[in-house]
């Protein structure tokens, strides 16, 4: 007996046990079951995501939703907070795509793949990243009044079109976005936002308005004190469904995608749940409630929305090929400047 | 007898009473053009303000019935404002006794430590408060950052310098020689606090705890870190609404508000006239 057993034999026994077991885990996940928090903004957002994800998928599973209700700067204070914490507060933080790339940056974020949410098989390639999942996406467009734009925009240079001097508004908390797409006509990148500096410089002394917030933004198009303006596309639509006077018309320089993410901490308490709501927002008929009633675009290949719906929500095919991606390295390195320069130089 | 007033007819004197309606005038349209300016919103038919309206209509009243968040958040925001303000009468009571009427060292320290939350950033205090609860579960790993505890007892921090500052003042004020004569009659100073001097400056505690619930019921800084999953007061809800809807929702949210507080104060000035205290 003691020559069949011996130490190194044990010794593979043991391994190969620990391998098997360690193998075993992932064909056999635990169902999802018990409760999953998830950190999202409220109003509208946290309605659908209850009456579409919580509800007819999450609840049949014997999992219950309770929300952790904010703006994402609080969940990614909080996520950071936690990090040492064995467990955190949140299952599931929904981010903005800048978010999601800070927080797992700084490691707090779980790897996540096909075998833990089967349904990213289906994401658009230009969406996808390792540690979260896009939930809705649109894009940044102008919008104008046709009354008094008469020629439809075809590229963010027609703001600086002395015709339209006095009728053209950006808005104070979009500083970022409106630098990028005034570099975009003017020499820079998506890496490079330097160029767009001297251009909103002369976009200033034309007399350009500057509205504090997007609403601001929304009752200025209403009241036609402002006529062009840069916003994402789902604004759009829902400022079109509450009755402002606006037609969407797509930049040439290509159309700058805002991802609305999903991602689960490391220490999320309930990871097994977490990974059944990703999987579940992916859904197609999630994916089209939110096309239908916020107007964003779905992530996933295999919805099939209703042409109407299609033609408000989606860009045009032709263009979805030259979607553009911000550069998160890039915004993180000099988003401070590009506020400091806003405020000193262009507003101040 | 009735009092007659005389009143000046010569310019000078006229002018300066023109200016005086004038200015009182200008001051008190400059505190109640926003409340106008809400209530007007809130019965607009628009989903975005345009003056003239296009029409008017009860819809966002019952808009804003239908939203599960501003409603829990509502009763979030009572219970909250509620704890906040029993627990900081609590303590600013025996408290306001020691700086009222005890000379010792430290009192002035004392008093300003109270006052303090007054002068820190509510954000500040939130987030301080919420990276203290999450260091005390690494430490001892008990379940306190996510606890609606952690709230009120950064609510209590808005109260206490209101209660402090009117229980104070209004004791203060108290005449001594009655509280002198309970003791003198053999009433302990525990019975005289209770049966004597408490009374003389109810109004006070009232006003104390008016100020105290308003202030923390109408609080969004300090909550923002704080509240527990599931739970969401009412500013909060508020301000999620407008990150997805811009109609007047929330105008009709407001004006129930605004009512109800101002049904408060009316009804607390007609029991304690408010007026002499504040």
């Amino acid at each position: 007996m003691t020559a069949f057993l011996t130490r190194r034999r044990f010794g593979l026994m043991a391994g190969s046990g620990l391998a098997t077991l360690a193998l075993g885990r992932d064909p056999i996940r635990a169902a999802p079951s018990g409760q999953v928090v998830v950190g999202t903004w409220g109003g509208d957002y946290q309605n659908l995501l209850q009456q579409n994800i919580a509800e007819p998928i999450l609840q049949p599973m014997g999992v219950g939703v309770v929300y952790d209700t904010a703006n994402d700067s609080v969940r990614k204070t909080k996520i950071m907070a936690e990090r040492r914490l064995p467990r955190g507060s949140m299952d599931i933080a929904a981010l903005t795509a800048s978010g999601s790339y800070e927080m797992f940056a700084n490691g707090a974020l779980e790897e996540l793949d096909e075998a833990k949410v089967p349904n990213l098989k289906h994401v658009l390639p230009v969406l996808r990243s390792k540690y979260s999942i896009p939930h809705m996406y649109t894009g940044r467009v102008i919008l104008y009044n046709p009354k008094i734009v008469k020629d439809k925009p075809t590229s963010y240079a027609d703001l600086w079109k002395p015709e339209y001097a006095g009728k053209v508004g950006v808005i104070d908390i979009q500083y970022q976005t409106t630098i990028e797409s005034a570099a975009l006509v003017a020499g820079g990148s998506m890496t490079n936002y330097e160029p767009g500096k001297a251009k909103l410089l002369a976009l200033k002394k034309q007399g350009v308005r500057i509205y504090p917030t997007n609403e601001a933004m929304a009752q200025a198009l209403k009241t036609e004190e402002c006529a062009i303006c840069i916003m994402w596309m789902a604004r759009g639509v829902m400022w079109q469904k509450a009755g402002i006077p606006i037609e969407i018309a797509v930049p040439k320089e290509g159309v700058v995608l805002y991802v609305s993410e999903m991602a689960v901490p490391k220490n999320a308490r309930n990871k097994e749940a977490a990974f059944a709501y990703l999987n579940a927002a992916l859904e197609p008929k999630p994916q089209e409630a939110f096309a239908q009633k916020m107007g964003y675009g779905p992530t996933v290949g295999n919805v099939a929305l209703a042409p109407d719906l299609a033609g408000k929500v989606l860009l045009p095919p032709e263009m979805q090929s030259e979607f553009l991606k911000q550069n998160q390295d890039y915004l993180a390195k000099t988003d401070a400047s590009l506020q400091e320069w806003w405020t000193k130089e262009f507003k101040g | 007898m009735t009092r007659e007033t005389i009143r000046g007819r010569r310019p000078g004197e006229v002018l300066g009473r023109l200016a005086l309606h004038a200015a009182t005038t200008v001051t008190l349209a400059y505190i109640v053009l926003p409340l106008v300016l809400v209530v007007w919103l809130s019965f607009m038919a628009d989903e975005i303000m345009t003056v003239p309206p296009e029409g008017y209509s009860l819809r966002w009243y019952a808009v804003a019935w239908g939203q599960a968040q501003l409603r829990d958040g509502f009763l979030t925001s009572l219970w909250v404002a509620l704890a906040a303000t029993a627990l900081g009468l609590l303590i600013t009571v025996p408290a306001s006794f020691a700086l009222a009427r005890a000379r010792f060292i430290g009192r002035e320290a004392l008093l300003q430590l109270l006052m303090s939350p007054l002068i820190v950033p509510g954000i500040v205090i939130g987030a301080s408060i919420y990276v203290f609860l999450v260091q005390a579960e690494i430490a001892t790993g008990l379940p306190l950052s996510g606890s609606s505890w952690g709230l009120v007892v950064a609510h209590l921090l808005l109260t206490v310098p209101w209660c402090v500052r009117l229980v104070t003042a209004n004791l203060v004020g108290v005449n001594r020689s009655v509280e002198e004569a309970a003791l003198s009659l053999g009433a302990s100073p525990l019975v005289t606090a209770l049966t004597v001097t408490l009374p003389m400056i109810w109004p006070g505690l009232v006003a104390a705890a008016v100020f105290g619930f308003v202030v923390s019921f109408g609080n969004i800084e300090v909550s923002l870190f704080l509240v527990a999953p599931g739970q969401i007061t009412l500013p909060i809800a508020i301000l999620q609404y407008l990150q997805w809807k811009i109609d007047p929702t929330i105008a009709a949210v407001s004006v129930v508000q605004i009512a109800l507080i101002g049904l408060a104060l009316v009804a607390t000035s007609r029991i304690t006239n408010l007026g002499k205290v504040v």
